[in-house]
Parts: C-alpha cells; sequence; structure tokens
C-alpha cells in the first residue's frame, strides 16, 4: 500500500513538471543593446551598435536550463555615421544584402565563475558562417516592474571577424568584443 | 588605409608576372601580320587578377562560395581559360558563342543568386529578371569588347579598358566598397601592361582576350549596384562607356589624324565615366557634410 502511495505521489510530481517549466521571456528590442567594439588603425577602440535586436530567453530555476535565441538585422549596424553604417552593411564587411540577419542560438548553459554568472555557449550566425562561441553571461537583475515581469542580462564574447570570412579593409582589427545587454518581458 | 605593402602585393607584383608572361609574346607580335599568341593576354591577365583577387581578400575561394565577391574570382578564372583555351585552339565561332553565352548566364547567376535568398527573398521575380539582364549585359560587353579588339589592334582597346577600370573602380570606392574597388583597381593595373604593349607593337591585339577583363569588371559595376551603394545613374553612366569604344569606327572619327582621332575618342569615351566618377564624389562629400553639420 505504501509503495503505491509512493508511487502515485511521484507520478503526481510528474504530471506537475510543467507547471514548474521554465519561463519565457522576449528580448524587448527598445531596452537591449548589442555593442561591438574593434580596434582602428591598432590605435584605438571603436565602438558600434546594432539596434533592434529580437528573441527570447527561457529561464528555468535551474539556471543551467536557460537558453537564448537572439536576432538583429545587419541593417541595424549604427556607427553613428552614415557612410560608415553604409560601408559596415556593404559587402566590405556584413554584406547585408546577402546575409541580412545575424542570429544567436544557445547550445548549452554551464554555471559561471560568480553565483550570477553563467557560461552560455551557442552558435552565431553571421555572414552566412556559423561558429559556436561562448559569452560570459551575467543575470543582471529580474523584477516585477510597471512594464510586467522582466530579466535582464549581459554577456561579454570575444570573436574574430576572420572566423566568420568579414575581411572588411586595411586598418581595422581583427578580434571584435560583443557587449550584449538584453532586457526581457515575460510572456 | 591601404599601405604601401598593399599596393605591392595587390597590384605591383601581379603587373610585373603579367608582364613576365606577356613579353614571351613580344618576339610573335613584332613579326606577325596575323593573329597570333592571343592566349597571353587572357592567361596572363588571369593569373594576375587570381594574385590580386588572393591578396585583397587574403583567401582562396572554397566552394559553395560564403560571399559574393568570392564568386568573382571563379568568374574570372573561367573567362580567363576560356579565353586562353580560345587564344590557342582557334575554336569555332558557333562553339565560342555558346561558352560565352553560357558563361555570362553563368556569371549573372553566381554572383547575383545569393540575393534571391537574402534582400530579393520577397522579390523573386524581379530578381530573377535582373539576373537574366545582368546576363545579357555581359554577353554583349564581351561579344561587341571582342569584335572591336579584333578589329582595333595596338593600345586602344587597352586604353579603353584602363580609362573604363579606373573609373569603375575610383566610383566603387567612393559608393562604399574599397574591396569591389581595390578588385576593379587589380583588373585596370594588368590592363596597363597591355597598353604599353600596344604602344610599342602596333600589331599587338587583345581579341579574343577581351572577355577577360569585360567580364569582371561589368560583374564588379553591377556588383557594385546591388551589394554597395553605387547610384544607378553612376551605374548606367559606366555602362554607357562600354559601347562607346566602338566611337573610333565612326566615319568621322576614323579619318582624322592619329592624334585627333585618339584625342576625340578619348573625350567621348571619357566623358561619362568621368561624370560618373564626379557624381559619386560629390554623393561622398555631400553625406560627409552633412554629417558634420548634423554634429
Amino acid at each position: 500500500m505504501l509503495q503505491s502511495i509512493r508511487l502515485a505521489s511521484v507520478a503526481l510530481l510528474l504530471a506537475c513538471a510543467p507547471a514548474f517549466a521554465a519561463d519565457t521571456y522576449n528580448i524587448d528590442p527598445v531596452h537591449s543593446s548589442i555593442v561591438f567594439r574593434i580596434k582602428h588603425l591598432d590605435v584605438s577602440y571603436f565602438y558600434g551598435r546594432f539596434n533592434a535586436p529580437t528573441g527570447s530567453v527561457n529561464v528555468d530555476a535551474d539556471a543551467t536550463q536557460n537558453s537564448f535565441t537572439a536576432t538583429v538585422d545587419a541593417n541595424n549596424v549604427d556607427t553613428a555615421q552614415p557612410k560608415r553604417d553604409a560601408h559596415l552593411k556593404s559587402l566590405d564587411f556584413f554584406n547585408a544584402k546577402e546575409f541580412p540577419t545575424i542570429s544567436f542560438k544557445s547550445t548549452g548553459v554551464k554555471k559561471g565563475a560568480k553565483d550570477n554568472m553563467l557560461d552560455v555557449t551557442g552558435d552565431l550566425t553571421m555572414h552566412g558562417v556559423t561558429k559556436s562561441i561562448t559569452i560570459a553571461m551575467e543575470q543582471t537583475g529580474a523584477a516585477k516592474t510597471a512594464m510586467g515581469e522582466r530579466v535582464g542580462f549581459e554577456g561579454i564574447a570575444e570573436i574574430k571577424k576572420s572566423d566568420f570570412g568579414i575581411k572588411g579593409i586595411p586598418g581595422v582589427g581583427d578580434e571584435v568584443r560583443l557587449i550584449i545587454d538584453i532586457e526581457a518581458a515575460k510572456k | 588605409m591601404l599601405d604601401f605593402r598593399n599596393i605591392l602585393l595587390d597590384d605591383v607584383l601581379p603587373v610585373l608576372l603579367c608582364a613576365a608572361l606577356l613579353t614571351v609574346t613580344w618576339r610573335p607580335w613584332r613579326r606577325a601580320t596575323g593573329p597570333v599568341a592571343q592566349w597571353a593576354t587572357p592567361l596572363a591577365v588571369g593569373l594576375a587578377f587570381a594574385w590580386s583577387f588572393h591578396s585583397i581578400t587574403e583567401t582562396w575561394p572554397k566552394w559553395p562560395f560564403t560571399g559574393s565577391q568570392n564568386a568573382v574570382f571563379a568568374v574570372a578564372s573561367a573567362t580567363a581559360l576560356v579565353c586562353t583555351f580560345d587564344g590557342l585552339l582557334r575554336l569555332p565561332n558557333w562553339l565560342r558563342a555558346e561558352l560565352a553565352l553560357i558563361l555570362s548566364a553563368g556569371s549573372a547567376w553566381l554572383v547575383f543568386s545569393p540575393l534571391l535568398k537574402g534582400a530579393w527573398k520577397e522579390l523573386s521575380l524581379e530578381g530573377s529578371l535582373w539576373i537574366i539582364a545582368i546576363g545579357v549585359v555581359i554577353h554583349i560587353a564581351w561579344t561587341s569588347a571582342e569584335l572591336l579588339a579584333t578589329r582595333r589592334h595596338g593600345a586602344w582597346m587597352a586604353f579603353h579598358f584602363v580609362l573604363l577600370g579606373a573609373g569603375t573602380a575610383t566610383a566603387l570606392g567612393l559608393s562604399d566598397s574599397l574591396q569591389l574597388a581595390r578588385l576593379g583597381g587589380a583588373i585596370t593595373a594588368t590592363m596597363t601592361v597591355a597598353l604599353l604593349l600596344g604602344l610599342v607593337l602596333p600589331r599587338f591585339s587583345l581579341g579574343r582576350g577581351a572577355g577577360v577583363v569585360l567580364v569582371p569588371l561589368t560583374v564588379l559595376l553591377f556588383m557594385g549596384y546591388h551589394y554597395v551603394g553605387l547610384d544607378p545613374w553612376n551605374l548606367l553612366l559606366l555602362l554607357v562607356a562600354l559601347p562607346l569604344t566602338w566611337m573610333v569606327e565612326l566615319d568621322w572619327i576614323a579619318r582624322r589624324k592619329a592624334w585627333l582621332r585618339v584625342l576625340l575618342s578619348t573625350l567621348i569615351l571619357g566623358a561619362p565615366i568621368f561624370v560618373a566618377v564626379a557624381r559619386a564624389h560629390l554623393a561622398f562629400v555631400k553625406v560627409q557634410q552633412e554629417y558634420m553639420q548634423g554634429m
């Protein structure tokens, strides 16, 4: 009898499992930023951004079960200089007409160096090339706000543009630091 | 910014290779009365361009190509190969026409079909029509240049290509693509060798090798419009310059003295190229000024 009760309890718990499943949050394109940093003439660092990223974050009680997807239009590159933006969209760099979408999809999440840190590994597709990268992601906050339930993350990743077949022009460095700040609203 | 190393590797060394290969044909061109050694120009230009391409993009393209600029390498190589064999084996006209047609259509498809998955995704009919139109323009440019090159010996055709190539490269550079500009510049640089050879050897002819310059140049022009910011009017002006080489055949020009003939042809040919470059320059300056005023 006791055995039956135990089995029934386990079955009930399993049946209730979806109730504890991850919550899905949609990336708020207005309050999220993707910033990149690249060296110019081997002298100074230059910053630019991609406006209006979209995607979603699945937040689980067990943070290693979190998942992230993000997409940004290569045409949304913004360096506060229209001629340079046009050059970045051209086939010297992002070739936005041929490869309009830059996307990231996480494939695995591990605990990071600190409690609120995660190492998010995933596939970054850019310029028609997909490469696995790891983003050191920090959960910057989670709260019920006037704009609904929201979570925030900040990630930093280092990539090489040549790994994605982006040649660029002489004087522009190869190593790129991505700084990703996500604010996502619960569905 | 381009430095001395870039210019040396992109242009100077490939031009020297081109010159070394073309000097092989020095003697035959000096002695011959008919068309000889027409295999040399496409071979020399093709190899020099391949070197320049590798130096500019720092890669050898792998199939399937990632990025349309890599398809330019395939287009230039295939054209050089066909023109070299044509010059070597004197292929029959029907086969040359077929090959030119296949290569023109293939070039347009290879370079511009990726847009059907990208910017033309919602405009597949318009995109397909563009690809057909580009193929037709490449074919016409190729065959007409080849026809004129077999009639006009000496430096004229190479001079035309230098003028057109320099204009194209400059306009592309001012229209947001240094890479396409450098590729155009590399083709132009190889033609300076043919120009010098044509000046020294009056019997020298690009003849069946004209396609090796015209096809990549036309492809770069259309890429400038579709992939970067080349203004449609500038594209049109540079395309108009393609058939203007034929002006030299007009009776009222052909009858003039040699120096006047060259001057008139250059003015007519150079006018649309000059206007296109000037327009691209003014647009470039205007954007810079607007930005500075907005600061």
